[in-house]
C-alpha cells in the first residue's frame, strides 16, 4: 500500500482524472472530497461489504424455505381474488 | 431460464450438474451466463445460470456452474416496484453490452430472515444480465433510495 501524509487542503490525483482532497478532520474522522469521472463508482467500503454479507446469507437460503414463502404468498394472493401477488392488500 | 426445446439436443451443449438443493441439472451451454468480476463475495465464481424450480416461483436461482452447491434466490423486481428504475453508467452499461438499462432483466439477490414474514430484497445491488449475450453483473447503484435489505412482505 502506498502510504502518503497530507495536510488539510492537500489533494492526491490517481491517474489523469481522479484527484482525492483531505478537507476537513475532526478527532478520528476526515472528510475527503473526490472528483472523478461521472462513470467511476465511489462508495464507502462498507456498501460492498454489506453486499457483500447479504450475498453471503442470500447462498445460505436452502429451496424448501424459499418454496416455503412462495406457497404463503400464493396462498395470500389467492385469497385476495387477485392473480398478481403484489396486489395482495398485505404484500408490498 | 431453462427451457425445453422441441429441437434434438446435442449432448456437446449440455453441461451437467449436480446439486445437493436441485438434484442433477442438465443445463444448455448456451443458458451460461459470464459475470466476469463475479458476485460481491464469491469474485471467483464466473459463471452461472438462472435455474427456475417451480416451487418456488415467482423467486429464480441463480446457480453457479463452476461450483453449483452456491445458488442465489432472486426475484425480478420490477414486477413488484413498478417505480424501481435503476440507473447505470456508461462503464456498468458497455460492461453488458447494452444502452439502456431496459436492454438488460434485472434481478435482486432475497434473504430470509429468522421469521417467513422477513424476506428481504437487495435493491442497492441488483444484479443485470443482457440475456442476449449472456453476460451478468452485480451493481452497487449510487441512489440512496435504494435499501440492501427491503421487506419484501409488508407486516
Amino acid at each position: 500500500m502506498l502510504i502518503l501524509t497530507r495536510k488539510l487542503g492537500e489533494s492526491i490525483t490517481i491517474g489523469d482524472e481522479i484527484k482525492v482532497t483531505l478537507l476537513d478532520s475532526h478527532g478520528k474522522q476526515v472528510k475527503l472530497g473526490i472528483v472523478a469521472p461521472a462513470d467511476v463508482r465511489v462508495h464507502r467500503e462498507e456498501i460492498y461489504e454489506k453486499i457483500q454479507e447479504e450475498n453471503q446469507k442470500a447462498a445460505a437460503v436452502s429451496k424448501n424455505d424459499l418454496a416455503e414463502i412462495a406457497f404463503r404468498w400464493k396462498k395470500t394472493a389467492t385469497k385476495s381474488d387477485c392473480k398478481e401477488p403484489a396486489c395482495s392488500s398485505n404484500i408490498l | 431460464m431453462l427451457k425445453l426445446e422441441e429441437r434434438p439436443i446435442d449432448e456437446s451443449s449440455m453441461v451437467d450438474l449436480t446439486t445437493a438443493q436441485f438434484g442433477n441439472l442438465s443445463i444448455e451451454k448456451a443458458n451460461i451466463i459470464s459475470f466476469e468480476q463475479g458476485i460481491l463475495g464469491f469474485e471467483e465464481l464466473k459463471q452461472f445460470v438462472v435455474v427456475d424450480v417451480e416451487e418456488c416461483l415467482p423467486f429464480e436461482w441463480l446457480v453457479s456452474v463452476e461450483d453449483p452447491a452456491i445458488a442465489f434466490p432472486m426475484l425480478n423486481p420490477t414486477l413488484y416496484f413498478s417505480d424501481y428504475k435503476p440507473s447505470l453508467n456508461k462503464e456498468d452499461l458497455a460492461s453488458l453490452n447494452i444502452r439502456k438499462e431496459k436492454d438488460a432483466e434485472v434481478f435482486c439477490i432475497v434473504t430470509l430472515g429468522k421469521k417467513p414474514e422477513d424476506v428481504t430484497l437487495n435493491l442497492k445491488g441488483p444484479v443485470f444480465v443482457n440475456m442476449k449475450t449472456k453476460k451478468g453483473k452485480q451493481l452497487v447503484l449510487k441512489e440512496d433510495i435504494y435499501s440492501l435489505r427491503h421487506p419484501l412482505i409488508r407486516t
